[in-house]
Protein backbone atom coordinates (compact mmCIF):
# COMPACT_ATOMS: atom_id res chain seq x y z
CA UNK A 1 0.00 0.00 0.00
CA UNK A 2 1.60 3.20 -0.95
CA UNK A 3 2.04 6.17 1.35
CA UNK A 4 -1.07 7.77 -0.37
CA UNK A 5 -3.21 5.34 0.29
CA UNK A 6 -2.24 5.39 3.99
CA UNK A 7 -2.87 8.83 4.35
CA UNK A 8 -6.44 7.94 2.85
CA UNK A 9 -7.27 5.26 5.11
CA UNK A 10 -5.83 7.64 8.29
CA UNK A 11 -8.04 10.42 7.32
CA UNK A 12 -11.28 8.20 7.01
CA UNK A 13 -10.66 6.51 10.07
CA UNK A 14 -9.76 10.30 11.73
CA UNK A 15 -13.11 11.33 10.22
CA UNK A 16 -15.23 7.86 11.26
CA UNK A 17 -14.11 8.66 15.06
CA UNK A 18 -14.88 12.36 14.72
CA UNK A 19 -18.21 11.44 13.57
CA UNK A 20 -18.94 8.60 16.15
CA UNK A 21 -17.10 10.02 19.14
CA UNK A 22 -17.82 13.19 18.73
CA UNK A 23 -20.51 14.50 16.62
CA UNK A 24 -23.34 11.70 17.25
CA UNK A 25 -22.88 12.28 21.17
CA UNK A 26 -23.07 15.64 20.89
CA UNK A 27 -26.80 15.62 18.78
CA UNK A 28 -27.83 13.92 21.15
CA UNK A 29 -26.98 15.41 24.31
CA UNK A 30 -28.66 18.34 21.89
CA UNK A 31 -31.61 16.26 22.06
CA UNK A 32 -31.93 15.61 25.01
CA UNK A 33 -31.23 19.24 26.25
CA UNK A 34 -33.61 20.32 23.65
CA UNK A 35 -36.50 18.16 25.54
CA UNK A 36 -35.29 19.77 28.65
CA UNK A 37 -35.46 23.18 27.63
CA UNK A 38 -39.52 22.70 26.73
CA UNK A 39 -39.94 21.27 29.79
CA UNK A 40 -38.22 24.18 31.81
CA UNK A 41 -40.00 26.37 29.33
CA UNK A 42 -43.44 24.77 30.00
CA UNK A 43 -42.75 24.48 33.63
CA UNK A 44 -42.18 28.76 33.65
CA UNK A 45 -44.76 29.03 32.17
CA UNK A 46 -47.25 27.11 34.27
CA UNK A 47 -45.81 29.04 37.04
CA UNK A 48 -46.26 32.17 35.16
CA UNK A 49 -50.07 31.66 34.93
CA UNK A 50 -50.72 30.65 38.17
CA UNK A 51 -48.70 33.48 39.62
CA UNK A 52 -50.85 36.07 37.26
CA UNK A 53 -53.91 33.96 38.64
CA UNK A 54 -52.98 34.15 42.51
CA UNK A 55 -52.12 38.52 42.40
CA UNK A 56 -55.53 38.60 40.48
CA UNK A 57 -57.19 36.63 43.32
CA UNK A 58 -55.87 38.57 46.49
CA UNK A 59 -55.87 41.97 44.58
CA UNK A 60 -60.27 41.05 44.07
CA UNK A 61 -59.74 39.67 47.76
CA UNK A 62 -58.17 43.15 48.69
CA UNK A 63 -60.75 45.50 46.77
CA UNK A 64 -63.76 43.45 49.07
CA UNK A 65 -61.90 44.08 52.12
CA UNK A 66 -61.55 47.70 51.08
CA UNK A 67 -65.35 47.95 50.49
CA UNK A 68 -66.44 46.07 53.24
CA UNK A 69 -64.09 48.59 55.62
CA UNK A 70 -66.40 49.09 58.62
CA UNK A 71 -64.11 51.78 60.64
CA UNK A 72 -64.92 50.46 63.93
CA UNK A 73 -68.72 49.49 63.66
CA UNK A 74 -70.52 46.45 63.79
CA UNK A 75 -70.20 44.59 60.46
CA UNK A 76 -73.65 43.55 60.70
CA UNK A 77 -74.87 47.25 61.05
CA UNK A 78 -72.58 48.43 58.58
CA UNK A 79 -73.58 45.73 55.73
CA UNK A 80 -77.40 46.16 56.99
CA UNK A 81 -77.26 49.79 56.58
CA UNK A 82 -75.33 49.94 53.21
CA UNK A 83 -78.02 47.19 51.86
CA UNK A 84 -81.37 49.51 53.40
CA UNK A 85 -79.54 52.17 51.30
CA UNK A 86 -79.03 50.19 48.14
CA UNK A 87 -83.06 48.72 48.48
CA UNK A 88 -84.31 52.44 49.30
CA UNK A 89 -86.54 53.64 46.48
CA UNK A 90 -86.18 50.15 44.18
CA UNK A 91 -89.93 49.40 42.79
CA UNK A 92 -89.77 45.78 44.13
CA UNK A 93 -92.11 44.22 46.75
CA UNK A 94 -92.15 41.57 49.60
CA UNK A 95 -88.09 42.60 50.51
CA UNK A 96 -86.89 40.35 53.76
CA UNK A 97 -83.59 40.93 54.89
CA UNK A 98 -81.65 38.99 57.59
CA UNK A 99 -77.93 39.93 57.86
CA UNK A 100 -76.18 38.08 60.85
CA UNK A 101 -72.59 37.61 62.07
CA UNK A 102 -70.20 35.51 59.98
CA UNK A 103 -66.92 33.51 61.07
CA UNK A 104 -63.96 34.80 60.03
CA UNK A 105 -62.43 35.28 56.94
CA UNK A 106 -66.28 36.58 56.70
CA UNK A 107 -67.63 39.60 58.67
CA UNK A 108 -71.24 39.36 57.77
CA UNK A 109 -73.54 37.11 56.40
CA UNK A 110 -76.81 38.80 54.72
CA UNK A 111 -79.85 36.83 52.96
CA UNK A 112 -82.07 39.32 51.17
CA UNK A 113 -85.46 38.58 49.35
CA UNK A 114 -87.90 40.44 47.01
CA UNK A 115 -90.30 40.16 43.97
CA UNK A 116 -90.49 42.13 41.31
CA UNK A 117 -90.03 42.80 37.24
CA UNK A 118 -87.01 41.01 35.84
CA UNK A 119 -85.67 44.51 34.85
CA UNK A 120 -85.96 45.58 38.59
CA UNK A 121 -84.68 42.57 40.02
CA UNK A 122 -81.96 42.87 37.84
CA UNK A 123 -80.80 46.55 38.63
CA UNK A 124 -81.85 45.66 42.34
CA UNK A 125 -79.09 42.53 42.52
CA UNK A 126 -76.45 45.21 40.22
CA UNK A 127 -77.17 47.82 43.53
CA UNK A 128 -76.57 45.06 46.59
CA UNK A 129 -74.15 42.91 44.80
CA UNK A 130 -70.33 44.13 44.26
CA UNK A 131 -67.94 46.53 45.67
CA UNK A 132 -70.60 49.51 46.41
CA UNK A 133 -71.85 47.07 49.45
CA UNK A 134 -69.10 44.93 49.55
CA UNK A 135 -70.90 42.30 49.57
CA UNK A 136 -69.67 39.45 47.76
CA UNK A 137 -72.10 37.07 46.43
CA UNK A 138 -72.59 33.43 47.26
CA UNK A 139 -75.82 32.36 45.76
CA UNK A 140 -78.62 34.50 43.64
CA UNK A 141 -81.61 33.04 42.95
CA UNK A 142 -84.38 34.24 40.33
CA UNK A 143 -87.83 32.26 40.26
CA UNK A 144 -91.13 32.42 38.58
CA UNK A 145 -93.87 31.34 40.58
CA UNK A 146 -97.22 32.24 38.90
CA UNK A 147 -97.11 35.33 37.72
CA UNK A 148 -94.66 36.83 40.13
CA UNK A 149 -90.83 36.75 39.89
CA UNK A 150 -89.06 37.00 43.03
CA UNK A 151 -84.73 37.34 43.90
CA UNK A 152 -82.83 35.35 46.79
CA UNK A 153 -79.56 36.60 47.57
CA UNK A 154 -77.04 35.54 49.53
CA UNK A 155 -73.78 36.85 50.06
CA UNK A 156 -71.35 37.97 53.00
CA UNK A 157 -68.75 41.21 53.51
CA UNK A 158 -65.00 40.54 53.87
CA UNK A 159 -63.25 41.01 57.60
CA UNK A 160 -60.75 43.82 57.41
CA UNK A 161 -57.26 42.84 58.38
CA UNK A 162 -55.86 43.46 61.36
CA UNK B 1 23.22 -3.07 -17.69
CA UNK B 2 20.97 -3.97 -14.24
CA UNK B 3 18.85 -0.86 -12.67
CA UNK B 4 19.32 -0.39 -8.99
CA UNK B 5 16.48 0.34 -6.91
CA UNK B 6 16.39 3.26 -4.12
CA UNK B 7 14.77 1.57 -1.16
CA UNK B 8 16.46 4.14 1.32
CA UNK B 9 13.55 6.56 0.72
CA UNK B 10 9.59 6.17 0.49
CA UNK B 11 8.35 6.84 -3.22
CA UNK B 12 6.52 9.63 -3.96
CA UNK B 13 2.90 9.35 -3.67
CA UNK B 14 1.43 8.85 -7.16
CA UNK B 15 -1.24 11.59 -8.86
CA UNK B 16 -3.64 8.59 -8.18
CA UNK B 17 -2.19 8.39 -4.40
CA UNK B 18 -2.57 12.80 -4.31
CA UNK B 19 -6.37 12.13 -5.07
CA UNK B 20 -7.01 9.93 -2.42
CA UNK B 21 -4.93 12.22 0.26
CA UNK B 22 -6.99 15.30 -1.03
CA UNK B 23 -10.47 13.43 -0.93
CA UNK B 24 -9.62 12.02 2.96
CA UNK B 25 -8.84 15.64 3.48
CA UNK B 26 -11.95 16.96 2.33
CA UNK B 27 -13.71 14.07 4.47
CA UNK B 28 -11.99 14.62 7.42
CA UNK B 29 -12.47 18.24 7.23
CA UNK B 30 -16.02 17.84 6.30
CA UNK B 31 -16.61 15.48 9.73
CA UNK B 32 -14.64 18.31 11.97
CA UNK B 33 -17.04 20.36 10.47
CA UNK B 34 -19.89 18.97 11.74
CA UNK B 35 -18.28 17.87 15.53
CA UNK B 36 -17.24 21.47 16.30
CA UNK B 37 -21.12 22.15 14.86
CA UNK B 38 -22.84 19.77 16.92
CA UNK B 39 -20.57 20.55 20.16
CA UNK B 40 -21.43 24.43 19.97
CA UNK B 41 -25.03 23.54 19.05
CA UNK B 42 -24.92 21.15 22.40
CA UNK B 43 -22.92 24.26 24.39
CA UNK B 44 -25.54 26.59 23.15
CA UNK B 45 -28.61 24.55 24.19
CA UNK B 46 -26.91 23.47 27.68
CA UNK B 47 -26.97 27.38 28.14
CA UNK B 48 -30.08 28.12 27.15
CA UNK B 49 -31.37 25.21 29.39
CA UNK B 50 -28.84 27.16 32.34
CA UNK B 51 -30.72 30.58 31.81
CA UNK B 52 -34.51 28.83 32.05
CA UNK B 53 -33.93 27.23 35.09
CA UNK B 54 -32.71 30.00 36.57
CA UNK B 55 -35.24 32.48 35.39
CA UNK B 56 -38.24 29.26 36.24
CA UNK B 57 -36.20 29.17 39.80
CA UNK B 58 -36.69 33.26 40.26
CA UNK B 59 -40.19 32.89 38.91
CA UNK B 60 -40.89 30.97 41.68
CA UNK B 61 -39.22 32.56 44.76
CA UNK B 62 -41.05 35.34 43.47
CA UNK B 63 -44.23 33.63 43.20
CA UNK B 64 -47.45 35.32 45.63
CA UNK B 65 -46.82 32.65 48.97
CA UNK B 66 -50.08 30.26 49.05
CA UNK B 67 -53.47 31.47 50.51
CA UNK B 68 -52.74 30.45 54.31
CA UNK B 69 -54.80 28.61 56.46
CA UNK B 70 -57.89 27.46 56.04
CA UNK B 71 -59.70 26.18 53.32
CA UNK B 72 -62.77 29.13 53.90
CA UNK B 73 -59.68 31.65 53.25
CA UNK B 74 -58.70 29.95 49.77
CA UNK B 75 -62.51 29.77 48.89
CA UNK B 76 -63.01 33.38 50.20
CA UNK B 77 -60.23 34.48 47.67
CA UNK B 78 -61.22 31.98 44.77
CA UNK B 79 -65.47 33.50 45.11
CA UNK B 80 -63.65 37.43 45.35
CA UNK B 81 -62.08 37.03 42.31
CA UNK B 82 -64.94 35.35 40.31
CA UNK B 83 -67.27 37.87 41.60
CA UNK B 84 -65.85 40.69 40.41
CA UNK B 85 -64.73 38.85 36.85
CA UNK B 86 -68.23 37.59 36.46
CA UNK B 87 -70.91 40.48 38.20
CA UNK B 88 -74.85 38.64 38.04
CA UNK B 89 -75.55 41.02 35.70
CA UNK B 90 -73.11 40.24 33.42
CA UNK B 91 -73.76 37.01 33.58
CA UNK B 92 -77.55 37.55 32.91
CA UNK B 93 -76.94 39.31 30.21
CA UNK B 94 -74.76 36.73 28.40
CA UNK B 95 -77.50 34.60 28.91
CA UNK B 96 -80.19 36.30 27.51
CA UNK B 97 -78.28 36.92 24.65
CA UNK B 98 -78.40 33.25 23.69
CA UNK B 99 -82.46 32.90 24.35
CA UNK B 100 -84.11 31.78 20.87
CA UNK B 101 -87.73 33.15 20.44
CA UNK B 102 -89.08 30.10 21.59
CA UNK B 103 -87.32 30.04 25.02
CA UNK B 104 -87.72 31.37 28.52
CA UNK B 105 -86.44 30.93 31.77
CA UNK B 106 -88.44 30.25 34.81
CA UNK B 107 -85.80 30.38 37.10
CA UNK B 108 -81.77 31.12 37.54
CA UNK B 109 -79.22 30.53 39.82
CA UNK B 110 -75.73 31.70 40.13
CA UNK B 111 -73.57 29.95 42.49
CA UNK B 112 -70.26 31.74 43.22
CA UNK B 113 -67.58 29.77 44.10
CA UNK B 114 -64.07 28.39 42.32
CA UNK B 115 -66.36 29.01 39.27
CA UNK B 116 -69.43 30.27 38.67
CA UNK B 117 -71.90 27.21 38.58
CA UNK B 118 -75.22 28.98 36.39
CA UNK B 119 -78.59 26.52 36.72
CA UNK B 120 -81.62 27.01 34.13
CA UNK B 121 -85.26 26.49 34.56
CA UNK B 122 -85.38 26.39 30.91
CA UNK B 123 -89.17 26.41 29.29
CA UNK B 124 -89.01 26.33 25.42
CA UNK B 125 -92.59 25.64 23.58
CA UNK B 126 -90.50 23.23 21.09
CA UNK B 127 -87.89 20.86 20.91
CA UNK B 128 -86.86 22.50 17.94
CA UNK B 129 -86.45 25.36 20.53
CA UNK B 130 -84.59 24.16 23.02
CA UNK B 131 -82.21 22.24 20.61
CA UNK B 132 -81.33 25.44 19.05
CA UNK B 133 -80.59 26.80 22.78
CA UNK B 134 -78.70 24.12 24.21
CA UNK B 135 -76.23 24.25 20.31
CA UNK B 136 -75.55 27.94 21.27
CA UNK B 137 -74.93 27.57 24.95
CA UNK B 138 -72.39 24.83 24.09
CA UNK B 139 -70.75 27.07 21.74
CA UNK B 140 -70.67 30.33 23.69
CA UNK B 141 -67.02 30.84 24.56
CA UNK B 142 -68.67 32.47 27.79
CA UNK B 143 -70.30 28.79 29.07
CA UNK B 144 -68.82 26.10 29.66
CA UNK B 145 -69.60 21.97 30.50
CA UNK B 146 -73.19 22.26 29.80
CA UNK B 147 -74.89 19.40 31.27
CA UNK B 148 -78.84 19.22 30.99
CA UNK B 149 -80.80 17.54 32.86
CA UNK B 150 -83.68 15.06 31.99
CA UNK B 151 -86.83 16.64 29.60
CA UNK B 152 -90.24 16.84 31.14
CA UNK B 153 -92.43 16.93 27.75
CA UNK B 154 -96.17 18.67 28.74
CA UNK B 155 -96.96 20.21 25.68
CA UNK B 156 -93.93 22.63 26.17
CA UNK B 157 -90.25 21.14 26.64
CA UNK B 158 -88.70 21.62 30.92
CA UNK B 159 -85.08 21.09 31.55
CA UNK B 160 -82.54 22.28 34.43
CA UNK B 161 -79.49 22.61 32.45
CA UNK B 162 -76.47 23.32 34.16
CA UNK B 163 -73.10 25.25 33.06
CA UNK B 164 -69.92 26.99 34.33
CA UNK B 165 -69.31 30.73 33.32
CA UNK B 166 -66.59 31.68 31.93
CA UNK B 167 -65.48 35.87 32.08
CA UNK B 168 -64.16 37.19 29.39
CA UNK B 169 -60.29 37.65 30.12
CA UNK B 170 -60.91 35.61 32.81
CA UNK B 171 -59.85 31.82 33.88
Amino acid sequence: MNSGRLAFVALLLAASALHWGVALPARRATALAEAELGRVKTETESLRQRRAERERRRAAEEAWRQAGRTGGESPVTVLRRSLLDSIGGAPVSGVRLDVVPAPAPLAAHARLSADGSFDDLVRLSQRVVGLRTGLVPERLRWKVSGSQLSLDVEGATLRDRP
Amino acid sequence: MTRSRDFSTRPEPSRRGWALVLVGAFVFAVAARQATTARSVREAVRSQVTEARRSLAELGARLPPREAGTRDEAGVNTRALAALEAPPSTVLGDVAMLLPAGVRLDGLDLTYGREVEVRLQVVARQAGDYDAFIERLARSARFDGVEPGPERREGEVRVSVRAAYRPEGGR
